[in-house]
């Protein structure tokens, strides 16, 4: 079924014009890579190192989109909002940090306890433990879900919420089991190199398993998606009350897709897991992931699954070079300060100016020649968001100016914060003008 | 009895029509039982346990009726717009960072810290405005969802540009630094961050109890939280309620937010970290009503402080030996919450909707186990015949 | 009586709020007969449908379907008992295909199961296969057929009606409630629509239809019963209905 259905696309597609925004998400991403690598040879990085912290990039990316696919057939396909996405994260990594690792015993230097030791030291294979994480993932989810699924979408995202910040709250307490505070180190790689480009090879297995792994369950989950069982998912997102005397049990469908969705999520936290090498409940697993992969999801469109895995690339590629940039951008402000400071008055003064003229030229518009252009623009709505963000733009150039000028050095952290800031705004502009994302649904043509 | 008092009031009939307004008809009389039974319950629950445990547990409760009066008065600005515009606000603990912000920023400045917080929340207020204009006007009628995810990107932008414009470090209030007075020895209280914001939250209850019961613009908005639709049809202007609601929301947010910090520090997530709490007290108090919000945040916060003798008492190696054992106090009400959440959605103070949804499995299970009637006892019915 | 009724409503109950929409209403619905449903505007017709079809729940009372008890059930369960109901404002799913929107009203679909999808991929390949042949025949008769393919929220309000009975005829029901199928619907397709369900209730189905369109209830049903404020207050053939005082006191005639 899926086949045929998904073997609908291709058809499709050939009598369709050049799908823009696809080829705007890829070209995207290209960028952010290409400016990765570029700061890497800046800073006089050695090729491998380059490679390597590409491959990093990539590793974390495919995490991310696991998570996405999980959160898409949760929210997109089902309509289940889901706050607590850092929440089943974490227990995928924590449960595969315990089953994989090594027993490490509490260490306790001159009476003071160090290190207090965790639950665990099982020395399980991998794949055992990704499997673990999956199903205890999978467990939260149906149990978080039993009481939570039947209400409205509010009272799930607060449920949620509130599940992941107590999950928060146990790995940091709950010493004897997570580890405390330092958490859990010493997980074991894919394979152990001994050689002196360890990281550089390192880095390839994972991205290899991670792609691997992320083709899988991107086949599997678009032929559980597009079949009728996903149909059924997707009638319960549209209208659950009217699926319901459809002769649907929906309460097990949303159960399904919550547990799927909350394995999936545990799959990411084992992969994050083996890649970094260690837990700690530190903001790996903080809200703010959630809020990311949501934009992630947003962003590549809900209920299209390769749109999602675009999505999470895109996003994460922000992250990840709003970190690569984080040494330059300081170093190259300062130096150019006087400039952009000059370049900015001058920009607002053109701004001012020409927002003056366009107020006034609408006003007393002229039908023809230019006033059609002016009139065109203007009624596409293009003005007005433009000069909207092209002021938010010539604030944050101001703000960064000053930031500079008073705290030298600054920016190099307030980066982090504005790439947050970056995110609540694209939550808010997307949520408001392309709730359907850049890559949107398909529409499921059946023969 | 009852012929009595009838002639009673009917003799003076002028000073029947001057007090008539204020007295108690009978649901208020109602509900003023209900309020002392629970208070009466609440004094024997606390007594009894600092009878066993000693004082330490009303020094505790003390705590808990500090903690609860922010929670409540943050509680009840989240309830209001909950109730009128339909969604939960996951800014709302940004917003009470801003109004901390704000504050500090003029105290800091040499402005005493009462107008710091008078400027905050007239500031506020007005950013609750803009915020409608601005973006959750866009997305009404569009299920809870997309407010849902606007609100985290509102929620997102404060946090982290506080961040970026203040730092990370914490701040504090410059209040004059003051020993606790003591009520009794192993009891005593803070004056600023204990009397003072006791008082603040209950009159704030106050004001808004006056808000909502007597002046026009709170009927209407307890309409509008009621029902829109029959709003709308009955004339009320919901935009201006709307506005009003965000208004209301705001500015207590930012008087919360205050609280807060004059309670602990200032930190750029220092709201955003009580916001379940404040979910809780809203849900378990039954969304959209500013009573229950008030009973839920004074359970929510009472349950969190008292619970702490009671999770120290597990930390001792003889009962289960749990580290950081205070630390869980903050689980304490997300069980609540869940709890309230498999047995009354609705909340405790909240009425049951003609529409809550069913829940079959729920309905299921409690047929299984207590024998409800339904399809398995059919035959019984049949017997009965018609019920 | 119960044992020749195909549908017994008993003494059913339902407020909302301080509105007693159903009061106390007890109805039989004969098998293989077309019974209509009238009454004013908020007379709590829909409301007894929906309290029927396991939506509500009712406050008090019993439903009695085919010799199954079937209040309290919940509304999947009495679907596959062989009871439909179709809205009187469509719950089309918007977002999906007008196709999708049939195939999904099949009962027993075996791909709607996951671990079919992996463990008879070919058995949920033949049934989809089957319940698609079926809906476009579905979707033939409804003459939607042109419109296969276009998502749901395309629709017009007509359409959309139509689209509700499709579905409804997809999941081979013993009993379909229609709750006003044909209120916005042309009158040239009205009539075929109705010769449809004529044609269906001799192939053995029954139907119980609310209808504020006179010409349906008088010549086609069989069997009407009038309710008003909750009640159930006249029933009867059609022309006995027609002429009875108390239904042209609060209906017919005011
Ligand atoms: N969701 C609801 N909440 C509150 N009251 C409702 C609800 N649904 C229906 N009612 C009330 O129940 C009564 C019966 O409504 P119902 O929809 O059953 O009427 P009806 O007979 O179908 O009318 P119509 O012919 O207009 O469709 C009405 O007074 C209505 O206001
Ligand atoms: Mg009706």
């Amino acid at each position: 079924m899926a086949s045929t259905s998904s073997g609908g696309i291709p058809n499709q597609a050939a009598g369709r014009k050049l799908p823009w925004s696809e080829v705007i998400a890829f070209v995207a991403i290209a960028v952010i890579v290409l400016a990765g690598v570029l700061a890497g040879v800046l800073a006089g990085a050695s090729p491998q190192g380059i490679l390597t912290n590409v491959g990093f990039y990539a590793s974390i990316a495919i995490i991310f989109a696991v998570l996405a696919l999980g959160f898409n057939l949760q929210w997109g396909y089902t309509g289940l909002f889901n706050a607590g996405i850092a929440g089943f994260y974490l227990i995928g990594a924590y449960t595969m940090a315990i089953a994989i690792t090594a027993p490490s015993p509490p260490i306790v230097i001159g009476g003071i306890p160090v290190y207090p030791g965790h639950l665990g030291g099982y020395s399980l294979p991998l794949a055992v433990g990704a499997i673990l994480a999956m199903l205890a993932a999978g467990g939260a989810a149906v149990i978080i879900a039993l009481p939570a699924l039947r209400l409205r979408a509010d009272y799930l995202a607060i449920a949620t919420l509130a599940f992941a910040s107590i999950l928060q709250i146990l790995a940091n307490n709950l010493q004897s089991v997570t580890g405390g505070a330092i958490g859990i180190t010493g997980i074991p790689k894919p394979i152990t190199f001994v050689s002196a480009n360890a990281p550089f090879l390192n880095a390839i297995t994972i991205v290899g398993i991670g792609s691997a792994i992320l083709l899988l369950f991107l086949l599997l989950l678009q032929f559980m998606a597009e079949s009728p069982w996903g149909r059924v998912l997707r009638a319960v997102r549209e209208d659950e009350e009217a699926t319901m005397a459809l002769g649907k049990n929906t309460f097990n469908y949303k159960l399904q897709a919550f547990a799927l969705g909350g394995a999936l999520m545990g799959l990411a936290g084992a992969l994050f897991a083996v890649t970094l090498g260690y837990v700690s409940p530190s903001s790996s697993f903080a809200p703010a992931v959630t809020f990311s992969v949501w934009v992630m999801v947003i962003v590549g469109g809900s209920g299209n699954n390769r749109g999602v895995i675009v999505g999470a690339f895109l996003i994460y590629g922000l992250e990840w070079l709003s970190v690569q940039l984080k040494d330059y951008v300081p170093i190259a402000l300062a130096a150019g300060l006087p400039t952009i400071r000059l370049l900015l008055i001058v920009v607002g003064l053109i701004a001012v100016i020409a927002a003056g003229v366009f107020v006034l030229f609408s006003r007393y518009m002229p039908t023809r020649g230019w006033g059609r252009v002016l009139r065109k623009i203007q009624e596409r709505g293009w003005v007005r968001n433009g000069t909207i963000g092209a002021f938010a733009l010539y604030g944050l150039g101001w703000v960064f100016v000053f930031l500079e000028q008073y705290k030298p050095g600054a920016i190099g952290d307030t980066i982090f914060y504005t790439r947050l800031m970056f995110i609540g705004v694209l939550l808010i502009i997307l949520i408001i003008y392309r709730p359907e994302g850049i890559l949107r649904e398909h529409k499921r043509v059946l023969r | 009895m009852a012929q009595d008092s009838g002639s009673q009031t009917s003799s003076p009939d002028r000073a029947r029509s001057r007090w008539a307004a204020l007295r108690p008809t009978a649901r208020l009389r109602r509900q003023l039982v209900q309020a002392s039974i629970f208070a009466l319950i609440l004094v024997a629950v606390i007594g009894g346990l600092s009878f066993v445990f000693g004082i330490i547990v009303l020094q505790y409760a003390m705590g808990g009726l500090v903690v609860s009066s922010i929670v409540i008065v943050a509680a009840i600005g989240l309830t209001v717009l909950y109730g009128i515009r339909g969604f939960a606000n996951f800014a709302y603990g940004d917003l009470m960072t801003l109004g901390a912000y704000i504050s500090l920023l003029l105290s800091v400045n040499g402005l005493s810290l009462v107008w710091g917080a008078i400027v905050s929340f007239f500031v506020l207020a007005v950013v609750g405005i803009l915020l409608e204009v601005v973006i959750f006007s866009r997305l009404e009628g569009r299920g809870p969802v997309p407010p849902i995810v606007a609100s985290v990107g509102v929620g997102l932008i404060i946090q982290n540009g506080i961040r970026s414009i203040a730092g990370t470090a914490e701040w504090l209030y410059p209040v004059p630094a003051s020993q606790d007075i003591v009520i009794v020895p192993g009891l005593g209280i803070h004056p600023v961050r204990g009397i003072l914001t006791l008082v603040i939250g209950v009159t704030f209850v106050l004001s808004a109890h006056i808000l909502l019961k007597y002046t026009n613009l709170g009927k209407a908005m307890r309409a509008t939280a009621d029902n829109l639709e029959l709003a709308k049809a009955t004339g009320i202007d919901t935009k201006r309620v709307t506005y009003a609601a965000w208004v209301v929301s705001c500015s207590f947010a930012s008087t919360a937010g205050v609280l807060l910090g004059l309670g602990t520090a200032i930190t750029p997530t220092m709201g955003f970290d009580v916001i379940l709490l404040i979910f809780a007290a809203v849900i378990v108090g039954g969304i959209g009503s500013p009573y229950g919000a008030m009973l839920g945040g004074l359970l929510v916060g009472l349950s969190q402080e008292m619970s702490v003798p009671f999770l120290v008492w597990l930390e001792r190696p003889d009962v289960i030996g749990l580290q950081f054992g205070s630390a869980y106090k903050v689980a304490i009400p997300f069980i609540i919450l869940i709890i309230v959440l498999i047995f009354r959605p609705w909340g405790i103070a909240g009425r049951r909707p003609a529409f809550a949804r069913r829940s079959y499995f729920i309905e299921r299970v409690t047929r299984a186990l207590g024998g409800e009637r339904g399809a398995i006892d059919a035959s019984v019915g049949e017997a009965n015949g018609g019920r | 009586m119960a044992s020749e009724s195909i549908l017994r409503v008993n003494a059913v109950d339902k407020a909302f709020g301080g509105i007693h929409a159903v009061d106390r209403c007890s109805l039989t619905v004969l098998p293989q007969s077309i019974t209509g449903l009238i009454g004013p505007n908020g007379a709590g017709k829909s409301t007894l449908f929906n309290i029927i079809a396991g939506l509500y729940r009712p406050d008090g009372g019993e439903i009695w379907f085919d010799g199954t008890r079937i209040d309290g059930l919940p509304p999947y369960e009495i679907v596959h008992l062989g009871l439909t109901k179709t809205w009187q404002i469509p719950h089309e799913l918007r977002n999906l295909t007008v196709l999708e929107n049939l195939v999904l009203a099949a009962k027993g679909n075996s791909g709607e199961r996951l671990l079919n999808l992996f463990f008879r991929p070919r058995q949920v390949k033949r049934d989809e296969k089957q319940w698609r042949a079926r809906a476009r025949e579905v979707l033939k008769l409804t003459q939607l057929d042109g419109l296969a393919n276009e998502h749901a929220r395309t629709l017009s309000g007509g359409q959309k009606k139509l689209l509700e009975l499709s579905r409804a005829l997809m999941s081979d029901p013993a009993l379909v409630l229609l709750d006003e199928p044909v209120a916005g619907v042309n009158p040239a397709l009205t009539g075929s629509l109705m010769d449809l369900i004529e044609k269906l209730r001799q192939g053995g189905r029954t139907f119980f239809l609310i209808e504020h369109d006179m010409n349906v209830v008088m010549n086609r049903c069989d069997w009407v019963i009038v309710m008003h404020q909750g009640r159930r207050i006249a029933e009867g053939r059609p022309e006995m209905v027609k002429t009875d005082p108390v239904v042209i006191e609060s209906y017919l005639g005011g």
